[in-house]
């Protein structure tokens, strides 16, 4: 545990410290600036920050995997120094602690942007009388979003030594996971299981204030996939 | 400490490591020497549990390599070929992180901080980025990582590669100052530094153990032959008739007829003993001008020479 929290206050700093983690940041709340003030401009504009929830989930597709990439790939290779995977793997720490070390400070760093986006339905109190418990379920569903991408993001940083790789491929995968929704209604019948898949269900019913144990339970357990997938492939280049 | 047996590694089709074994005790330092390729670092990433063998066993600090690797690492300090360090961090953030990972806690990690620095030289650089540190001083943070936990057993792959000179001994004396108390295995090319710092040469070539001695032990086999550089002025023949009679000489070969200068000959003896007096007079002896007469005896570095180049099946003969 101790280990874990170490890899994580380390993983979260250097977000802080780095060019990525300054785009990342800048990207989102200018994004989410620009989506919430042409939202509430609107003449016809309700007190809700659903708007703003729907268009995000389309940015962090996007700039979630940028944080991931080099959580793995680039102990391999990268600007933070070269086969430093070699120390992680050298010392007395299990797998599970590396991952979740891992995936804690990635998650830590988007508490944080997630705080700084706490601005709007703040303003939004201000300005007209928005229903708290639905913006307090949209934030549950976005955080567990943002897990389910950043747990994605680091089992395919698992798989490669490129950040750059790992980083398109992962927002890729993210689009087609995505999309298998759209596939599922569009294929009708047949295909109908492929939406469930997707997180966009899952997603909506957060937005519309509704927290679902079956929709939590759904969230965490593609959470534990990944990550047991990403501990598994770091624990593989130990197996004979 | 350290009990390697039978160890094999391949990489796809080329044996990085074949069929090592070898013992290190409690507070040795082993030097592994050998050229490039040879597999000294697939060797000590095995050892560290970082790379899996493909056959063979080992034990590290009494324990098994594969079924209790966390045991192993808890007891083990590693500074790798490439000296990975996180180039955004300062010296001292670096050494904090890595010392929590080891299993340091506060109180311990100040006390060993403030004291590998010092041992490192780096008390002046521990509030600088370790990106903006040149090669030699990222190489003295990578050993003071390895050091950090105080560890039993420390396996330095090229310790001292880019170092100033002046480092080299300092690293060299902090190294031997381990001895004892930690069971040290290192890496090198550098030849004087095995003779300086090692208890133990371990030379391998092509995966395989060709030398497995003191450094000394292997200068005596060394010594026990002799090499003399004659120069004479005459004819080469009337000078090889010369010589022809004294039977410690094992080899004569002409090394160059008609130097620069002098123009004279110079000629290369392997002698098994010191025959300097009879070879000065068989010359005179035969009405040549004798110009030069040195005696050398060979060096660890000759060894490694012709260890590593000549058959290895023989050259492991040679030593056994
Ligand atoms: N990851 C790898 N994949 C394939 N072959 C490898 C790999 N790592 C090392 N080798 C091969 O294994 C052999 C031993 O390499 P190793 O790095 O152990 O040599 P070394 O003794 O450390 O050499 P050097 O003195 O240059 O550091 C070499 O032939 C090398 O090409
Ligand atoms: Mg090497």
């Amino acid at each position: 545990m101790r280990n874990v929290l170490s890899i994580a206050r380390r993983e979260c700093r250097a977000y802080f410290t780095s060019a990525i983690g300054y785009v990342v940041m800048a990207a989102f709340i200018a994004f989410t600036g620009l989506i919430f003030f042409l939202i509430v401009s609107q003449p016809q504009a309700v007190a809700s920050m659903d708007g703003v929830f729907r268009n995000l989930a389309i940015l962090l597709v996007m700039l979630l995997p940028l944080l991931t990439m080099r959580l793995l790939a680039g102990e391999r290779s990268g600007d933070q120094g070269i086969g430093t995977i070699e120390l992680l793997l050298t010392s007395p720490i299990t797998e599970w602690e590396l991952v979740l070390g891992k995936f804690v400070g990635s998650l830590l760093y988007i508490f944080a942007l997630l705080a700084v986006s706490l601005i709007y339905p703040f303003t939004l109190g201000r300005i007209g009388d928005p229903d708290l418990g639905t913006i307090f379920a949209g934030y549950v569903g976005l955080l567990f979003f943002c897990g389910y991408c950043l747990a994605f993001g680091l089992f395919l940083s698992s798989l490669t030594n490129s950040q750059i790789v790992a980083a398109i491929s992962s927002i890729v995968g993210l689009l087609v996971i995505w999309l298998s929704k759209f596939l599922g209604e569009v294929g009708g019948g047949k295909l109908g299981w492929l939406a469930w898949w997707s997180f966009m269900d899952h997603h909506e019913d957060f937005w519309r204030g509704l927290i679902t144990f079956s929709d939590c339970a759904w969230y965490l357990s593609f959470i534990f996939f990944f990550l047991f997938a990403a501990k598994q492939m770091i624990a593989s280049s130990r197996w004979r | 400490m350290i009990v390697v047996d039978d160890l094999v590694k391949v990489y796809g089709r080329r044996r990085a490591v074949d069929h090592v074994s070898f013992e290190v005790e409690k507070g040795e330092i082993v030097g592994f020497l050998g050229p490039n390729g040879a597999g000294k670092t697939t060797t000590m990433r095995i050892l560290t549990c970082f790379l899996p063998a493909t056959g063979g066993r080992a034990q590290v600090a009494g324990f098994d390599i594969v079924d209790d690797s966390r045991e192993v690492r808890r007891r083990l300090g590693y500074l790798p070929e490439n000296v990975p360090l996180y180039l955004d961090l300062t010296v001292d953030q670096y050494l904090t992180y890595m010392g929590k990972l080891k299993g340091l806690d506060r109180s311990r990690l100040q006390t060993r901080l403030n004291e590998v620095v010092a041992n490192c030289g780096l008390e002046h650089r521990r509030r600088d980025i370790i990106g903006k540190l040149s090669r030699g001083y990222r190489q003295r943070v990578g050993l003071a990582q390895a050091l950090i936990h105080d560890p039993e057993v420390v396996i330095l792959d090229e310790p001292t590669a880019s170092l100033d000179p002046a480092q080299i001994r300092e690293v060299r004396d902090y190294i031997k100052s381990l001895k004892g108390n930690h069971t040290l295995i290192l890496s090198t090319h550098i030849l004087p530094e095995v003779e300086l710092t090692c208890d133990r040469v371990l030379m391998i070539n092509n995966g395989r153990i060709v030398a497995n001695d003191t450094p000394g032990n292997l200068r005596n086999l060394a010594s026990s032959t002799q090499v003399l550089t004659v120069e004479v002025r005459g004819a080469v023949s009337a000078a090889q008739a010369a010589l022809q009679p004294i039977t410690p000489i094992t080899r004569t070969s002409v090394v160059s007829d008609g130097l620069p200068v002098s123009g004279g000959a110079r000629l290369e003896l392997e002698t098994s003993a010191d025959v300097r007096g009879d070879v000065a007079r068989a010359l005179v002896g035969a009405g040549l001008d004798l110009l030069r007469l040195d005696q050398q005896t060979k060096s660890l570095e000759d060894i490694f020479v012709e260890l590593t180049t000549e058959e290895p099946a023989a050259a492991a003969q040679e030593v056994a």
